[in-house]
């Protein structure tokens, strides 16, 4: 038995469980966020300093603090921006950049366009064979990529030799590739967000005089537009973010940022800084277009679970 | 405007337990300007009815006619209807005035400042004109009830079709609406069909109303018609709060009554020619029964049921008093200034020209109260529909 003058109140109870939970979300932010802030941080620094013995969790000495509050511009001198000079030249960097930015964004194009018309016919129609389809495609998720990279390379070849119509190393065919698995989660994705829709908005725009596919463009879609920033999203972070099938099927003028980032490591030395630069200049543009796109996505993504 | 014939209609919905039959060969014919209500419990099929008539359903069997045009396989938008729905369906992401002039821009070719001009006339009619740059979501529930009213008006249509339109309001902005649609409707003149599950405003707006249960039709009249000459018993429970009281009675021809284990009561000789069947339930509406505590003073002690009271409600203006009578449920209406109370014994009288027959096994009905019907108002009702 506790005696009572060591129990907890109700309220310091919510109080600990307050402080414990922040606590445990506290270690999981630093454990997120600690990589990419080490990515920032080596950008700035010679390689000496990256592969230090000691590595400096500070990219500043403290003794430094009061000389940059004095002369922002000190900082210049004191971190080295010159990977983000030398990057440029040593590598394609901005090619990399380009292809992911291509191949990302028509995947997303192509993910959404068929996502919106499969997840509303999934969500608004009573078709046989229904539940059977939804299961298929549900089920393609649970395949490893692993397992169909092989075959998937197999076909590659198989159509450039029969067909004549090349794969391997260009945009569509990995534009292909990664449609194809995004494809099904994009569905099922807009078919939740589409299934909040009531069924009477579609009908009032049917009688206002629409067809069934007017009233898809010029109200459903403009009503589901969150949950559709919030699959688009992802799509693009799948597509920009992939390694293992770019690393086989996308090289050559095609590789993306992903695969391209890795040539820093070349077989005599390992350009960490540049590396890090490149890395943090990619970063960068996803992270702002993520903070934009916050509220949106945040709706869209449980707006879903809860029916209105 | 248009007259609505709706012929043989049928609609049934494939399930895994096989089909299911919505709406079972409805007949009915909607005249000109007329305000139908559709009326019925929860799944009574009014409405698919609806819906059929609107094109947002394909029909299994029958038609749908507008005037002398068969719509039965048009499209919704080639039917030139307007609909009002439950939830008001208004477009979240577009204003009121966007939500009004939406329908015109997708259904007719009038220029940008025609359909402003009938949108901004509309929204006067509706005194909704300051809320036109409003989304509905910034809109109360009323507000967007007048939008979703204005969005169907202000296409001027051949007929309106409303599916409940009142039924997501407070009890005070329903019975405010309810006066303020009727009117709107005897202004605008258009044939309207409304749907709804409550009784009070199938009453008080149609002009004919529709009971329809298990998809099928079980009567069509004026309200006071349907309420005073019920056709059948599922109608006379339906309509009337609180609702008729229903006694099992059998016939005893021979005696000339009506016999319960707890009471007997005479019929006369005309009423009795009428009864073909041994088993039969009488009817009679709480507000039709009188009740006394002197049985010896009463004019005619012989109609007279000894009873108690179980329960009061007080409404103010009239009280409900429940009775029991061996097991049986009756509900009175008195006066609100009654002393009935719980536990009392007392007398109910059933006038025997309040009183009505049905059969207990078809439900129809065999002899009707004598209530008067207010006629001047009924529209023509010779549609061959109704003897369907």
């Amino acid at each position: 038995m506790i005696p009572d003058e060591l129990r907890l109140s109700p309220s310091a109870k919510d109080q600990l469980f307050d402080l414990l939970s922040r606590g445990i979300l506290g270690c999981l932010l630093l454990f997120a966020l600690f990589p990419i802030y080490w990515m920032i941080i080596s950008s700035f620094r010679t390689r000496t300093e990256i592969t230090a013995a000691d590595p400096q969790l500070l990219p500043i000495e403290l003794s430094e603090i009061p000389l940059i509050v004095q002369d922002p511009v000190i900082l210049l001198e004191i971190l080295h921006y010159e990977n983000y000079v030398t990057m440029w030249g040593r590598f394609p960097v901005l090619d990399y950049f380009i292809n992911s930015l291509v191949i990302a964004m028509t995947t997303t194009g192509f993910a959404l366009v068929v996502g919106c018309l499969g997840g509303y016919a999934f969500s608004k129609y009573r078709f046989p064979g229904k539940g059977a389809v939804g299961g298929a495609l549900l089920g393609t998720q649970m395949i490893p990529g692993i397992l169909i990279l092989l075959p998937m390379y197999l076909m590659f070849i198989w159509i450039q030799n029969n067909i004549g119509f090349p794969m391997v190393n260009t945009y569509h065919g990995i534009i292909f590739v990664y449609t194809t698995f995004t494809v099904p989660v994009a569905i099922w994705m807009l078919r939740g967000f589409f299934d909040t829709i009531p069924d009477s908005v579609e009908e009032a725009a049917r009688v206002d005089g629409c067809s069934r596919i007017q009233a898809l463009v010029r109200i459903i879609l403009p009503m589901a537009a969150p949950g559709i920033a919030a699959t688009g999203m992802f799509v693009f972070l799948v597509a920009f973010n992939e390694v293992l099938f770019a690393s086989i099927l996308a090289s050559g003028d095609v590789t993306p940022f992903a695969i391209g980032i890795q040539s820093f490591e070349t077989q005599t030395t390992a350009y960490w800084g540049e590396m890090m630069a490149a890395s943090t200049v990619a970063t960068a543009p996803i992270l702002v277009l993520f903070v934009l796109f916050q509220k949106p996505i945040v709706e869209g993504l449980t707006e879903g679970s809860v029916k209105q | 405007m248009s007259r609505v014939i709706i012929d043989n209609l049928t609609k049934e919905y494939n399930s895994p337990g096989g089909s299911i039959v919505a709406v079972d060969d409805l007949n009915l014919a909607i005249d000109d300007g007329e305000f139908v209500v559709f009326v019925g419990p929860s799944g009574c099929g009014k409405s698919t009815t609806l819906r059929c008539v609107a094109g947002l359903e394909t029909v299994t069997g029958g038609s749908i006619q507008f005037d002398d045009e068969d719509v039965t396989d048009q499209k919704p938008k080639e039917r030139d209807i307007a609909m009002v729905f439950q939830n008001y369906a208004l477009y979240p992401h577009m204003t009121a005035r966007e939500n009004m002039a939406f329908g015109l821009k997708m259904s007719t070719d009038l220029s940008k400042e025609e359909i402003n001009e009938r949108v901004e006339d509309t929204a006067e009619m509706m005194g909704i004109e300051e809320l036109l740059e409003d989304k509905p979501k910034a809109l109360s529930g009323g507000q967007q009830q007048r939008v979703a009213l204005g969005r169907a008006i202000v296409r001027d249509p051949e007929v309106f079709l409303m599916d409940e339109p009142l039924s997501n309001l407070d009890a005070k902005l329903r019975a405010q609406m309810r006066t303020e649609l009727q009117q709107l409707q005897n202004e605008l003149d258009v044939t309207t069909v409304y749907v709804t599950h409550d009784q009070t405003e199938a009453m008080t707006m149609g002009d004919r109303i529709v009971v329809l249960n298990d998809g099928q039709l079980q009567q069509v009249g004026t309200p006071l018609e349907c309420y005073h000459r019920p056709a059948n018993q599922f109608v006379a429970g339906f309509l009337g709060s609180p609702p008729m009281n229903f006694l099992t009675v059998e016939a005893d021809l021979e005696n000339g009554a009506l016999r319960n284990s707890m009471f007997t009561l005479p019929v006369s000789d005309s009423v009795a020619a009428e009864i073909d069947s041994p088993n039969l339930v009488l009817g009679i509406r709480p507000e039709h029964i009188e009740l006394t505590d002197t049985p010896e003073t009463h004019g005619e002690p012989d109609r007279l049921i000894e009873t108690e009271v179980t329960v009061t409600e007080p409404m103010g203006d009239v009280t409900n008093v429940y009775l029991d009578i061996g097991g049986e449920s009756v509900t009175v209406t008195t006066d609100g200034k009654t002393g009935a109370s719980a536990g009392d014994r007392l007398y109910m009288h059933v006038p025997a020209a309040k009183m009505h027959l049905f059969d207990a096994e078809t439900g129809d009905a065999i002899k009707h109260s004598d209530e008067p019907i207010d006629s001047t108002s009924v529209p023509e009702t010779s549609s061959p529909a109704e003897t369907a």
